[in-house]
């Protein structure tokens, strides 16, 4: 059992702290406390943009309809947080845990590269904006044209798996 | 970046082979002789090594630990355990910082240019585009769609990668970290929903936006970028030291070969490096191919060469009646019998010497000029097109109106709907280009494109090209 080598994820995460323990690891927070000048200016200059905004959109009421713009952007926030990125991180994990070591990086590729494409084209293949009475708008038959798409991506991630089994087929034993 | 901090393991845990990936030597990997890889004891040694020195740090040693331990050090030490399971080295400063900065320059530029769109769009009395370079606007509106389409995938890797920064204990430690951390919410809430709009507009699916596009687009804008010149404030120095420490990055690549020992090249996207899937390199390569894919399928609506290639583009320019899309239709605006009734008639007053009034038959027999111009929409898309009418200048001397005169037209349309007028300023105005159009590329404009009589002026955006003209007021 003790010559069996583990899992690599395991080993990385372990050791990548060592050495560090004496004095805390430096984060991109922890470091923020440095409070120089740039961060005034910046906190200063920040906060007049955001209030800007703020007024901009309370004095155009009418038209911002404050309350439903601010339910999307903390909506959003939160949806991010909550789902987007656990579902991502559910998903890696599962590729992580069932992908065979050449297939990881293409399949990582393949799915990082079409997820993307296909949350851009989502409202385009939905057609929610169609108007039968506007035939130069969204002209195209957009599910066909998204499968054309990933099928690219799908082509290129396989030339990666592929170049990836041989490199690994390669190595000495 | 200290050493301590990239992860290099101690003798007999990590390579132990001095430096065999020297990333300056590329043979460095096979000229030495492979590390030995980790045996399970080392790793549980290592484990509870690191386990207990956390422990110590954070005052938690000894039996019994959780039952005495004061309620903020148990808190700081079940965040750090859920931080730890973060394993990815894609979840790492140097990553976080580079996004960053890729994200700090698309918003700004994004910004930029919407910024000046808006203005165009809404022009106060202190802006005005100026006429040439007539595809201005043109640039800086498909800048401005395909850099926040390009941004998509930036901003979501970006989130991604800085996730287990969410559990961070304590989460404000004083007002100044306050005021940062709460400007997160606007930063990261506010680009999502520019992003997230901006797509929406650019597909006419209105329905998930109860408010006006423009208005909350524009002012939502700057709230993102308040949210990001604060953190841009807090981040600076550290990303500058992240991304200029080339130790850290190479210690770290290091640290992702050695942990697995073999000394071989991975067989990973991105370079040789940990044989476990993307290397951050790689990641940063699929990031921006993501952001390639995006640009090369839209792209093609506003850039002609790439027109084949436009797939998920909203518009393709050449489609639509005289093979130039259209934004609203005749029938949209409801002036179809108005705009083919033989009582039409331009009428041209207000301050000018003689006001008269013109059928389309002395319309055409007017001198006519013709002129290349582009429509440039404020969705993207634009395209270029040969126009024919009378010249704007020229109508406005034949009423003896100033040269320099500041002109309203308004539409058949009824004028209550937005943009059934525009203004055009005297340097349009003076402009021989800006034309009151009759034709288009060399046949009779189409009713959707405002027949009979519509505006087209350089560098303009195409809502202020005013279609189905009636009355053109000298100001």
């Amino acid at each position: 059992m003790s010559g069996e080598s583990p899992d690599p994820d395991e080993v990385r995460a372990v050791t990548q702290g060592l050495g560090s323990d004496a004095e805390p690891q430096r984060t991109l927070e922890t470091d923020a406390e440095g409070h120089g000048i740039t961060f005034w200016i910046g906190l200063a200059v920040g906060w007049v943009a955001i209030l800007i905004g703020l007024f901009g959109i309370f004095d155009h009421g009418s038209q911002a309809n404050p309350f439903k713009v601010f339910r999307l952007l903390i909506g959003l926030n939160i949806f991010n947080d909550a789902v987007v990125v656990p579902v991502v991180l559910g998903l890696a994990f599962a590729v992580h845990r069932w992908a065979p070591r050449w297939l990881l990086a293409p399949a990582q590729v393949w799915l990082i590269i079409c997820g993307v494409v296909s949350l851009y084209a989502y409202p385009l293949v939905g057609d929610f904006g169609r108007k039968p009475s506007q035939p130069s708008e969204l002209p195209f038959n957009y599910a066909h044209n998204l499968l054309i798409v990933l099928g690219c991506i799908t082509l290129f991630c396989v030339g990666l798996a592929v170049r990836s089994w041989r490199r690994q087929h390669r190595r000495p034993a | 970046m200290d050493e301590g901090s990239t992860g290099e393991p101690p003798a007999g845990l990590g390579s132990g082979q001095g430096d065999p990936t020297d990333p300056g030597s590329s043979a460095a990997t096979e000229a030495t002789p492979p590390s030995p890889p980790f045996t399970r004891r080392a790793l549980s040694t290592a484990r509870q090594v690191r386990s207990r020195a956390r422990d110590v740090r954070i005052g938690l040693e000894g039996r019994g630990r959780r039952m005495v331990a004061p309620l903020s050090a148990r808190a700081e030490h079940e965040v750090e355990r859920i931080r730890q399971r973060f394993h990815s080295p894609l979840h790492s400063e140097w990553l976080a910082a580079v996004m960053g900065i890729a994200l700090g320059v698309s918003f700004t530029v994004c910004f930029l240019t919407g910024l000046i769109d808006y203005l165009a769009q809404h022009p106060p009395s202190w802006f005005h585009l100026p006429v040439h370079p007539i595809n201005l606007f043109r640039v800086t509106e498909g800048v401005h769609v395909l850099t926040g389409i390009m941004s998509i995938p930036l901003l979501l890797a970006k989130l991604w990668v800085v996730y287990p920064n969410f559990f961070t204990y304590p989460p404000v430690r004083n007002v100044a970290h306050a005021l940062e951390r709460l400007s997160l919410v606007p930063l990261v809430g506010g680009a999502l929903f520019e992003l997230a709009t901006g797509v929406a507009n650019i597909a006419y699916w209105y329905s998930p936006m109860p408010f006006d596009f423009t208005t909350a687009h524009f002012y939502v804008a700057w709230v993102t970028v308040g949210g990001l010149i604060v953190h841009i404030g807090a981040k600076i120095t550290l990303t500058r030291q992240v991304v200029s420490h080339r130790d850290g990055e190479d210690a770290a690549r290091r640290a992702e070969v050695s942990v697995e020992g073999t000394g071989t090249p991975a067989d990973t996207f991105g370079g040789r490096g940990f044989g476990n899937g993307l290397t951050r390199r790689g990641f940063l390569a699929t990031v921006a191919g993501g952001a390639a894919v995006l640009f090369f399928t839209v792209a093609g609506e506003t850039i002609a060469p790439l027109r084949k290639l436009a797939l998920l583009a909203p518009r393709n320019p050449v489609i639509g009646p005289q093979s130039l899309p259209v934004n609203r239709t005749a029938s949209g605006a409801n002036v179809i019998s108005d705009a083919l009734s033989t009582e039409y008639r331009l009428v041209v007053d207000g301050r000018c010497k003689r006001p008269r009034t013109f059928t389309l038959d002395e319309l055409r027999a007017l001198p006519q000029r013709e002129a290349g111009l582009p429509i440039s929409c404020v969705e993207g898309w634009s395209a270029a097109a040969e126009w024919k009418g009378v010249s704007l200048p020229t109508l406005l001397k034949l009423v003896g109106a100033k040269r320099s005169s500041q002109i309203k037209v308004e539409s058949i349309e009824d004028q209550q709907r937005p943009y059934s007028n525009s203004i055009i300023d005297p340097q349009h105005a003076a402009d021989p280009d800006t034309l009151l159009a009759l034709e288009l590329n060399g046949s009779r404009l189409d009713l959707d494109h405002g027949y009979p009589v519509r505006l087209i002026a350089p560098d303009r955006p195409g809502v202020l090209q005013t279609k189905w003209i009636r009355r053109v007021v000298v100001l």
